[in-house]
Order: structure tokens, then sequence, then C-alpha cells
């Protein structure tokens, strides 16, 4: 069945890590926050995740002086399968549904993304923009714990997670530098 | 959390997942059946795909209640997920839906997340109970087993009926004139 592609983003990616590790990455607050709204220059904050079927979570997402207040509901959460919750910036019509399925994919980790029901034209095309350079700031993440030639050649194990949240910091900071230049 | 914010309704239907799972699919079969009791759909879209809009009017003693979401995932007599916002309400949840066999007939495992407070929570819980109740009392009207149910939505006039009848009346009143 083909979508109306008009008001559904479908998006793959694959990472290199495993679905324990990408599943961690997209529900922990503490790295939820380096990349949640990273391609338009928004920082979150007050990042609450209840994570579990009708659980809630909600962030406060900061750009200079734009505040946007974004939460929703999770609906299935089947840990390092498949993740599905909904999207809503309060205040306004934008409430979406997201779902994200990962596959084992080799070593890595193949990501299903698909989120539906935008308000218009214009979201539509943010976050077709957005996303993919949010996948990107937690693949380098995923990159640099595996030591592949990024900012840490060598990290040591067991890694706490408060060393994730800084390797996504790093990630972050470069992407932030390449758009710049 | 302070209000329930989890609905879940587990069922068994007299007809196979297929029959089931199609009975969401178009405007003519979902408004023989959604709705509770004393609702019925005077307005029912359906875009029915990933990113599909629906938008549903119903309507109880001529009062409306408009409901509309997006198809979200839909896997042939399976699954299907979609996002239902109630906005006179202030409902904005999601509803997801699983049809499997059951010996001749079909466990629905329905799930809806995200409500206001507990008193839509309730209200929903109470809807869907109703509307359910219609749904098999539709599908054992079909097995020609009567109904066990007190009054299924009023039966709704088709576009193409009301055209043919107003085509008739257009021919009547021509065949007055002439005679006249």
């Amino acid at each position: 069945m083909d979508d109306n592609s008009a008001n559904a983003l479908r998006l793959t990616h694959r990472f290199a890590g495993p679905p324990e590790l990408v599943w961690t990455i997209w529900t922990r607050p503490e790295l939820i926050r380096s990349w949640f709204g990273s391609s338009h220059g928004f920082r979150a904050h007050d990042i609450a995740v209840d994570l579990r079927p009708s659980g809630n979570w909600s962030l406060r997402n900061v750009n200079g002086e734009v505040t946007e207040y974004v939460s929703g509901t999770y609906h299935e959460v089947i840990p390092a399968r498949r993740l599905v919750y909904s999207y809503h910036f309060e205040g306004t019509e934008f409430f979406s549904t997201i779902s994200a399925d990962f596959t084992v994919d080799g070593e890595g980790t193949r990501l299903h993304f698909l989120q539906t029901g935008f308000p218009d034209a214009q979201a539509r095309v943010e976050h077709a923009r957005g996303w993919p350079h949010a996948l990107r700031v937690m693949g380098e993440a995923l990159l640099a714990m595996h030591g592949v030639g990024t900012l840490w050649p060598k990290l040591p194990e067991p890694r706490p997670l408060d060393g994730v949240a800084r390797d996504l910091e790093a990630a972050r900071a470069r992407l932030a530098g390449e758009a710049d230049a | 959390m302070t209000h329930p914010n989890l609905l879940q309704i587990s069922r068994s239907f007299s007809a196979p997942p297929a029959f089931v799972f199609g009975l969401w699919s178009n405007p003519a079969l979902l408004s023989a059946w959604w709705g509770p009791e004393h609702h019925h759909l005077s307005t029912c879209e359906v875009d029915y795909r990933p990113g599909g809009i629906w938008r549903f009017n119903m309507e109880k003693d001529g009062q409306a209640h408009w409901a509309h979401g997006t198809y979200h995932e839909i896997v042939p007599d399976q699954r299907l997920l979609f996002s239902y916002c109630f906005p006179m309400f202030d409902v904005r949840s999601t509803v997801s839906l699983a049809f499997a066999a059951e010996g001749d007939g079909t466990r629905m495992e329905f799930l809806q997340t995200g409500f206001p407070n507990a008193e839509h929570h309730a209200g929903h819980q109470g809807g869907w109970s109703s509307t359910f109740a219609i749904l098999e009392n539709l599908l054992l009207s079909l097995h020609g087993i009567g109904s066990v149910y007190p009054s299924l939505p009023p039966a709704k006039i088709s576009g193409v009926a009301q055209d043919l009848a107003e085509a008739r009346r257009r021919h009547d009143a021509s065949l007055t004139r002439t005679d006249g």
C-alpha cells in the first residue's frame, strides 16, 4: 500500500552499533538531549521520559528566544525492537505518530522510521531535514563508542552512560562545526 | 501519572480476521457500526493508507461530534494503527488494533493511549464497548442469528440512492407538467 507521502515521512538508517545501544540513545533523557532538535539549533531541557505504554514524555526545546513545548505518549515499548509514540507541539495542531523499528543488521542496527500526521507541508519539510541530521548525530556517537577514527580513538570498557552522552555532545558539536564551515 | 492513560479492550468476534479487519477499511462499512449506540456517522471520510487522514462526525440527536486522525500502519488482516483526535474533548491519542484468528472467529486486541483526564478515559471506555457491541451485533445478524442489541444505528441512504430518488422526482414532475 502506497503512503500519502505528503503526510508521511519514512526513513531507513543503519547504525554501527547493536539495537540495545541504539535503543538507549533513543530513550534515555540525557542522550535525547543531544540530538533532539539539533538540526534547527535547538537544545532540549527538562526532558521527562516515562518509558512504558501510556507513559508520557515531554521536553522544553529552546533556541535563543524561541521555546517550544513538545510532548507525547508512548504507545508501544518493546525494548531494542520497536517504539511507537505520539509527538505533539503543545498549543498547536501538530499531533503526529512516530514508529521506530530496530532490527539486527550484521554488527549494526537497521532502523525503519515512520512519522505520520503533519499539520502542513512546511512541517513535513522541516522534519524531513531534521531527522536525518539527528540520526547522523546518533550515528557519530555510536562510531565514536566503537573507536572508529573520531574524537575518542579508544574508549574504556565498560562505558558508563554519561560517556555516551559526552560522545553525543562531541558529535553534535562537530556537526554544528561542519554546518558553519 | 494522575489519571488512567491507557485503555485496553480484548474482544472476540464471530467472523474471520480478514472480515473484521475489512470492516475498518471504508466508509460504507464503517458507517454501519461506528459510534456508540444512538450515534451515527453523518460524515465518514477515509483515506485508507499510511499518512491518509480520516474524519468522522458522530451525530447524536443532531449534535455534531467531530473526530479525526491519520493512519500510520495498515497490515492487512493483522494490524491497524492510527492517531485519534477529539478536539471538543481535548483528546489526542493513539489507537492500535491487532487481529488474530481464534477458532472460527477473531480475537481483537484494542489499545488506546493518551487521554487528557479520567473523565474522557471513562467516556471512551463506555463508547468503545457500545461500539463493539454494535459491531458484534452486525456480525451476528449477518449470520442470521438476529439482533441481540436493542438498536442499530439508523440505516443511511447512499448518495447513489439519493441521486436516483431525486432523478425520479424530476421525472415524475415533468410527466405531471406534460399531462397538464
